[in-house]
């Protein structure tokens, strides 16, 4: 089976993914590791939103 | 790593450095690796990621960046083609930019459409006089700090590239924002133009979403917790459950905001009205720190980099008038 090129990257080598090598995040999730392929599970950002009538918001 | 709980432009800075050394490093890794399947030249490539070691970079370098990896990660090779060339073309930023979401190209508006808030949350363009009197309580905050709390005002301008101003939904059965910061825009935060009325509102709003870039950027040297995304809290400033490392920003960041309005009245630039409304703000944050640092205490599973984080911020909370 050919390979893409994702399987050319060491994922845990690159900003933001070693929070994900770890199956850890810092806000946004990117991913974690499952044999040996990342996967993304989450698309970007931090859901900081709130209701309105919450002051501040986080 | 200085994790005191005292603001200041040089740690600003430096974290944005370390930041940027981190993506540069990334860059000649992943330019290295697939550089020819998503056509990165490698002169190019060169000088893009020595002007991200040496110079400030707006926060669509990042954002694009994310998108180009997510991007091979799913191995849309056009789409990571089309992001490795916005890298390679695009320009270094200068000073801190205060912007609507949509007073840009469609693709940055986009861009941070989908990496700041949800799709169903509402974020327009704001009109044009609520723009300008939003950017006006932008400027009048910066010059308030300026008078009272410089060396926060040093460390917001030294952390944010840019402040992103947009308008939030007025109907009360929707979801809505006052600020936003996203981990993969480093440097931007998103305000919502009708989310603060008043200038003291405004400096602690720029105190409380820089403070979430700052615990990004200490971030940088690894998590802050190591619960379970799954597991979720009570926040102290938000109506739904949250993982406990957005109960750990909230906490965190309601101390940046009682370190400010303290600041402030302590420095004597408030007027009358603003001194009436700092005393209950100062209130209204040392319970709300209260409130979510017990949630810390007793769910968090924080590492040696978030404990000594936590620790200042309680330590100046325990200090604090």
């Amino acid at each position: 089976m050919q390979q893409g090129i994702s399987s050319k990257l060491d994922w845990s080598r690159m900003l933001g993914f070693e929070q994900v090598a770890a199956e850890r995040t810092v806000n946004a999730k990117l991913g974690s590791k499952v044999g040996g392929k990342p996967v993304i599970s989450a698309k970007v950002g931090v859901k900081i939103g709130t209701k309105p009538g919450f002051k501040p918001t986080t | 790593m200085d994790v005191t709980f005292e603001p200041s432009a040089a740690r600003g800075a430096a974290l944005d450095e370390q930041m940027r050394l981190r993506l540069a490093d990334t860059l000649d890794y992943v330019f290295a690796q697939v550089g020819d399947a998503i056509g990165a030249d490698v002169t190019a490539a060169a000088d893009v990621t020595r002007r991200i070691r040496h110079e400030r970079q707006s926060p669509h370098m990042f954002g694009a960046y994310y998108e180009m990896v997510l991007a091979i990660e799913e191995e849309r090779i056009d789409d990571a083609r089309d992001l490795a060339r916005e890298i390679l073309t695009r320009s270094s930023a200068d000073a801190l930019h205060i912007r609507a979401i949509d007073d840009r190209s469609a693709q940055e508006a986009g861009r941070y459409r989908r990496m700041f808030l949800d799709s169903e949350i509402v974020v327009n363009q704001p009109e044009p006089a609520l723009l300008e009197r939003a950017m006006g309580r932008i400027r009048s905050a910066f010059a308030l700090l300026d008078r009272g709390f410089p060396e926060m005002a040093g460390e917001v301008r030294a952390l944010l590239s840019e402040i992103v101003l947009a308008a939030g939904s007025i109907d009360p059965k929707t979801m809505t924002f006052d600020g936003v910061s996203a981990y993969m825009l480093w440097g931007a935060v998103l305000l919502n133009a009708r989310g603060q009325t008043n200038v003291l509102d405004t400096a602690q709003a720029l105190a409380h979403e820089s403070g979430h870039n700052l615990l990004f950027g200490y971030c940088n040297s690894g998590p802050l917790i190591e619960n379970d995304d799954d597991e979720l809290f009570s926040s102290p400033l938000r109506q739904d459950p949250r993982p406990m490392d957005g109960v750990v920003h909230a906490t965190y960041v309601t101390a940046r905001m009682h370190q400010t309005v303290s600041r402030l009245l302590e420095a004597g630039v408030l007027d009358g009205e603003q001194t009436e409304a700092a005393e209950k703000d100062l209130t209204l944050h040392r319970r709300n720190f209260e409130s979510g640092d017990e949630v810390v205490r007793s769910g968090a599973k924080l590492t040696p980099l978030g404990h000594e984080i936590m620790k200042s911020a309680r330590a100046y909370i325990a200090a604090a008038a």
